[in-house]
């Protein structure tokens, strides 16, 4: 397990240094900005167009969560390269069968998710020093959901790319699946427009959302597992 | 490990759509090579893939080094190498990233060999395999494959594409590998030449379907070709030969009984065979006569 663990991280590595390179260079300008709006020429009264630019830069806090998130779909991409290289056909004829690799697939994904988490907590708290602002509750809170669905997200893509092999099939399906959905979110929140009781309940589901983060958080764990399992019985029976 | 035969197939039978490959029995016995002979899509490759897990098989008993690949619960691939017609490795890594990624795969991996096996073939450590050439692609295979101390080498149509140099070169390790007796090598191939030289046991596969297994020497000493004229080709008994090449020049007949066809037509020239005449011959078995 070892050695396909390492053979992961060596074909992972040249996205994981430029994933985490970009990232470094984002929170260094980042946190440039921040200490600019604390200390610097811009910490006085704020034009309403300074204003703006500043509630920008501090959106740039959700493009290096997902940076980082992207991070660890590096190992997914290679699922594609070890059906084109014929790896997937080889390694069922090393000691452990196809299974181990899958398995040794999944572990990377997920250490390469906590190791995502642990960046993300440290510059999570390295802006909110600069920013000299506490970290609320809240914002830990949108911090685990969105590991979370990206943990679903993953779950499901380990499967699809198991299943079907092909890069082109797994996009297509996620395109056809992204479509569905985002047509459903614009019709719900068109919905939204007309019934204000609808934002109401809305409202609601955020609180519930933060009461019950930690079940979620679970549950997005049960569900790799589970996609693991589904994976494990696919690779088990298709003809490499 | 107690064994006979590196490998017994018996009954394999596997079905796709618009070909059967099986029913199927042959073995290979301990400590020696076999040539697995068929053109094209005769059924070499599922055979072997049957053999390795890579697909499953609908009906049959495959076993390795004594074990059933079904049921028996012990793995066998730490003494088993595979060794395919492509690189399997990704063109990024390097023979020396391979070393550190095996060395963690299989329990017997041996270092020095591995190393001793890239200084014979001349391979650079450092250089990313997806720049190596076909040839020393074949042999980072072979190098890998031989260096965890694998009791049985698979190798499906390993050396096609390469040139004799490097095919040589590798039928020695072949040799030197087999000296110990433990060892066992099933080549799948449709150069007949390469397992002439190096083959102790053959295989040959026909649409699906194995028409000759044994030693190949004693395969070889019954078979034999009369060349005859084609006056003389209409004297011989059609269930005398296998089949007859009719050329402008001549007749060319395979017989299986070379002692039988040279007490029944003394006076025709009766020759010595190759691998390769008996594939052919066996192939146009139902035409009985072609050119």
């Amino acid at each position: 397990m070892k050695g396909l663990m390492l053979r992961e991280v060596k074909l992972a590595r040249k996205n994981m240094i430029y994933v985490f390179s970009i990232l470094a260079v984002m929170l260094l300008v980042h946190i440039m900005f921040l200490l600019s709006y604390r200390f610097g020429n811009l910490s006085h009264d704020l034009t309403e167009e300074q204003l703006s630019f500043k509630n920008s830069i501090d959106a740039l806090y959700y493009f290096e969560l997902m940076l980082l998130l992207l991070g660890s779909a590096s190992y997914i991409g290679t699922i594609f390269n070890d059906v084109k290289s014929k790896w997937m056909t080889y390694s069922v004829t090393l000691p452990g069968g196809i299974l181990r690799g899958v398995k040794v697939k999944y572990v990377c994904v997920l250490v390469s998710n906590m190791i995502a988490a642990c960046v993300g907590t440290i510059s999570t708290l390295v802006i909110s020093n600069v920013k000299g602002e506490p970290l609320s509750a809240e914002k830990w809170t949108w911090f685990a959901l969105v590991a979370a669905i990206w943990l679903v997200l993953e779950s499901i893509t380990l499967v699809l790319a198991y299943a079907t092999g092909s890069q082109d099939r797994t996009a297509l399906i996620w395109f056809l699946g992204g479509a569905v959905i985002y047509t459903g979110i614009a019709l719900f929140a068109e919905t939204l427009d007309k019934k204000p009781e609808l934002m109401l309940k809305l409202m609601k589901l955020r609180t519930l959302i933060k009461d019950y983060i930690v079940l979620l958080c679970l549950a997005a764990v049960m569900l790799y597992a589970l996609s693991y399992l589904a994976s494990a019985g696919i690779m088990g029976r298709k003809e490499k | 490990m107690d064994y006979e035969n590196a490998i017994e197939i018996s009954g394999l039978v596997k079905k796709y759509d618009g070909f059967t490959l099986g029913p199927i029995s042959f073995s290979l016995p301990k400590g020696s090579i076999m040539g697995f002979i068929g053109q094209n899509g005769a059924g070499k490759s599922t055979t072997i893939r049957s053999l390795l897990g890579i697909i499953n098989y609908d009906e049959g008993e495959l076993r390795l080094l004594g074990k059933d690949i079904k049921n028996d619960k012990a793995d066998i691939r730490e003494d088993i190498a595979a060794v395919f017609d492509e690189l399997p490795f990704n063109d990024t890594l390097t023979a020396a990233s391979l070393e550190k990624i095996f060395k963690g795969v299989f329990k017997n991996w041996d270092s020095d060999r591995f190393y001793h096996y890239l200084e014979r073939f001349e391979l650079p450590k450092k250089k990313k395999c997806g720049r190596f050439s076909k040839g020393m692609k074949m042999k980072l295979q072979i190098a890998v494959a031989l260096s965890h101390k694998a009791k049985l080498l698979i190798m499906d149509e390993a050396t096609s594409g390469l040139d004799p140099v490097v095919r040589n070169e590798i039928l020695d390790i072949f040799y030197e590998y087999l000296k110990d007796g433990e060892a066992s090598i099933l080549m799948s191939s449709h150069i007949t030449s390469d397992l002439d030289k190096i083959a102790d046991q053959v295989t040959f596969i026909d649409h699906g379907k194995v028409f000759l297994t044994g030693e190949k020497d004693l395969i070889l000493d019954e078979h034999a070709m009369i060349k005859c004229s084609k006056k003389d080709y209409f004297e011989i008994e059609p269930a005398d030969f296998i089949s007859a090449r009719v050329t402008d020049f001549g007749v060319d007949i395979l017989v299986p009984d070379r002692a039988a066809a040279e007490k029944k037509y003394p006076g025709l020239l009766i020759e010595k065979v190759s691998l390769e005449d008996v594939m052919l011959f066996y192939v146009n078995k139902d035409k009985k006569e072609w050119s």
